[in-house]
Order: structure tokens, then sequence, then C-alpha cells
């Protein structure tokens, strides 16, 4: 019997599977392993070490707060929607107090600026019952419960005073014109904006009369 | 809990809870897998071993959120790939191999033993050879073509796994499959089988 060996063909393609087959056995001996862990432990300690104490803080409590709430998350995202704008609406609240002060004096001509700058014009005309209750709740000079309505009618005692060619001043109804005014009590340190224009500004109010002409109209140093 | 036999799902929950020990027998199970991953696609056997660690390390952080939508397996997987990815990227295209030792039952292998010997008759068969031109080959594939040569070809993963863990359809699997064995032809030419025809 005798053996005769032959090449196949060349062109033959390589069994990649077979010598892909090697490398399963390409692994580092089970001792490997189990150092592995150890060197995991180590590395996990000293990771934890490194962290700044408020991280860890943060994590701690985000695990307690996860351990007593183990609710679906849109659960949890709805009450921290409801939590927020409650929150938020409180934080305008405060906010709101702070600016009127409403321990200090003049806090309808305050409050007169503050709706101005959230209302627009048109709406704080047809607010009166805001503006009454503005006023009383300062109570000033008796104009307390004063409607916009009423402060309209403040216009013949004008004609009287000046008669009726003088041309009478022509207010708008906000807030600013029933504090600094009507109820003839203006703050301090009372600054019309341009929401609060007088369209003809009126003249002042003579402190003395002397032969029919306002001293302070009249020519200074004439006697 | 027995941490030997429980089960994937049930080491998760008590890892979830703050179980260390669930956790380790986790490692213990799967880091033998994931290390036969990691060096396949790097080929250097002390970058595996840290990568390993970054591997456990990532997926420690990450188990709460955990949701067990996969299985335990695939999810740590799709971590070890994703992270050896961007290592792969940042290392360069030509690496300095470090080998693993190949195991006894390598040498007992007939098979592998006839593709060296008959790869060259005249020496004996000489896996360690084998091995490293199977190294150097696997290098020169793109890494996203060794990636899918790895899980198929050496941790037997099914095309279908391989298509959840990195994301992809299973025909890109198969074609990326496909190109990847016919490069690898190319770069084992070396290594093609001479089939023996005895006549009485």
């Amino acid at each position: 019997m005798s053996a005769k060996k032959t090449i196949s063909n060349s062109q033959e393609p390589v069994d990649t599977a077979a010598l892909l087959r090697l490398k399963r056995f390409e692994t580092p001996s089970p001792d490997y392993f189990e150092r592995s862990i150890d060197d995991f432990h180590r590395r996990q300690t000293t990771a934890l070490l490194r962290r700044p104490i408020w991280r860890i803080a943060l994590d701690r409590f985000a695990a307690e707060l996860h351990r007593l709430l183990p609710l679906p998350a849109p659960v949890v995202a709805a009450r921290f929607a409801r939590n927020s704008f409650a929150a938020a609406g409180v934080c305008t609240l405060c906010l709101l107090t702070l600016n009127l002060k409403p321990w200090e004096p003049g806090l309808s001509e305050r409050a007169g600026s503050l709706a101005r700058a959230i209302l627009p014009t048109n709406e704080t005309k047809n607010a009166p019952s805001e503006l009454a209750l503005a006023s009383n709740s300062e109570g000033l000079n008796g104009a307390a419960g004063l409607s916009g309505t009423n402060l309209l009618a403040l216009t013949p005692e004008w004609e009287r005073h000046f008669g009726s060619t003088a041309p009478a001043p022509e207010f708008e109804t906000t807030l600013a014109s029933v504090g600094g005014s009507i109820i003839r009590s203006p703050a301090k340190n009372f600054s019309p904006t341009p929401s609060v224009r007088i369209l003809n500004p009126p003249p002042q109010k003579p402190r003395y009369v002397l032969d029919s002409r306002p001293a302070a109209q009249g020519v200074a140093l004439r006697f | 809990m027995d941490y030997e036999n429980a089960e994937d799902i049930d080491l998760v929950r008590a890892s979830q809870e703050g179980d260390t020990r669930a956790f380790d027998g986790l490692i213990r199970r799967h880091s033998p897998r994931v290390y036969g991953l990691i060096y396949n696609m790097t080929s250097n056997h002390e970058d595996t071993g840290d990568m390993l660690q970054e591997v456990f390390s990532k997926a420690f952080r990450s188990i709460k959120g955990f949701r067990g939508n996969s299985a335990f397996y695939t999810w740590l997987h799709t971590i070890a790939v994703n992270m050896t990815i961007n290592f792969l990227k940042k290392r360069g295209r030509y690496p300095k191999l470090s080998l693993s030792e190949l195991q006894e039952e390598a040498f007992k292998d007939a098979e592998l033993r006839a593709i060296t010997a008959a790869s060259n008759p005249a020496k004996e068969a000489n896996l360690s050879e084998l091995q490293q031109k199977l190294n150097e080959a696997l290098q020169k594939l793109s890494i996203e073509h060794r990636t899918v040569v790895t899980m198929f070809d050496v941790q037997g993963i099914p095309h279908k796994e391989i298509s959840q863990i990195l994301g992809i359809s299973e025909g890109t699997v198969r074609s990326r499959l496909h190109y990847a064995h016919k490069q690898l032809q190319i770069f084992l030419r070396d290594f093609r089988p001479q089939t023996a025809n005895q006549t009485a």
C-alpha cells in the first residue's frame, strides 16, 4: 500500500472559524479572576474615599429617598411639579409682600405702581373695585371706599376754584391718581411715571390771594 | 441567599438593594466572558485587566438603572463593548500585543493541531505562532468588524443578541461578519487547509 499526498487547490478558502477557535483557549487561570474581584474591591474603596463629602452625603440622601419613596417615576414627577408650582406661588407672594412693605406708610402708591407694572393701563381703568380695595387697606383721609366713579365726581370742585374756563386736568383713574391727587396724601418720594401722566397739569393752588391774582402767579416784589 | 446558584436577576435585585456580595457573585459569574470579549478586541492582557475593572465599576454604579428589559448578560456586554470601542479609538491603530497564555487544552485539540501541522508540515504544530498571526490579523480589521467577529466566532453569541448589544440590525451583523471573514482569509492565507488524498 502506497500513500500519495497531493496538495489541493491553493485558492480554497481558509476556515476562519476553525482558526478562531484557538482564541477560545486564550484565557487566564481562574486565580486571575479571584484576584480581579479583590482588585475591584480595592478600587471601589479608593474611589469612595476620593469623593468629596458633599457628594457622599448627596448620594446617601438620594438612596434614602429612593428607599422611602418606592413610587413610579411619573408619580414622582407629577408630585415634584405640583410642589414646585406651590413653592413658586409662595415665593411670589413673599416677594410681593416685601415689595409692598405694608409696615411703612404709602402703601397705596406702592400698590399702584406695582399694579401698573403688572397690569396694562386699560385694565387698571376698568378695575375701580381694586382701587377701593387699595385705599381701604390704608384708610387715608377718609377717602377709603372711593370708587373710580366717585373720584371723577370731584371735577365740579375744580370749576368752583378756577372757573369753568380753566381747563380741568385730566386724570387717569389709576391707583397712582388715588394716592397722589385725589386722596391728597402723596407719598414722600412719589414721582409720576409715564403711565401716571397728567395730560393738562393744573396750576399750583395759590397760597395767598392779593388783588384777585394769586401771589404765586404775580411779578415778584410788586408793591 | 445562595450566591453561587442564584439566578442573575435575583443577584441583580439584591445588588440594587445594596448587597455587594451579590454583585461579587455577578462579577465571578460573568468576568471570564467579559474578559474574553475585551481581550479578543484589544489583544492585550494588561489593557484587558484595566478595562475589566472599569466595566464592572461602571456596571456597579449603574446597576440601579437596570430595569430588566434585557438579560443582565446583554446589558453588561453592551457596557463592555461600548467602553472597549472608546478605548480602542483612543489607543490607535497598531497596538503592542500582549497575549494571554494558551490553555493546555489548546495543545490537545486535534483540529487546531491539524491546522498548524498542515500550514507547515515540516514543523511540529506551533500553536503559539498561529496565536500570534491570528491576533495580528484581527488587529488589522476595523474595530466594528473585529467586534462582530469576536462576539460571533470567539464568544459564540448569536446574531440576534449581537444586534441587540451593538444596536444594529441583524443584516448589518451578517454583512460585517461576511466582510471580516473575507479579510481574515486574506491575512491568514498561510494557514489554508491542505487536503490529503490517499490512494491505495
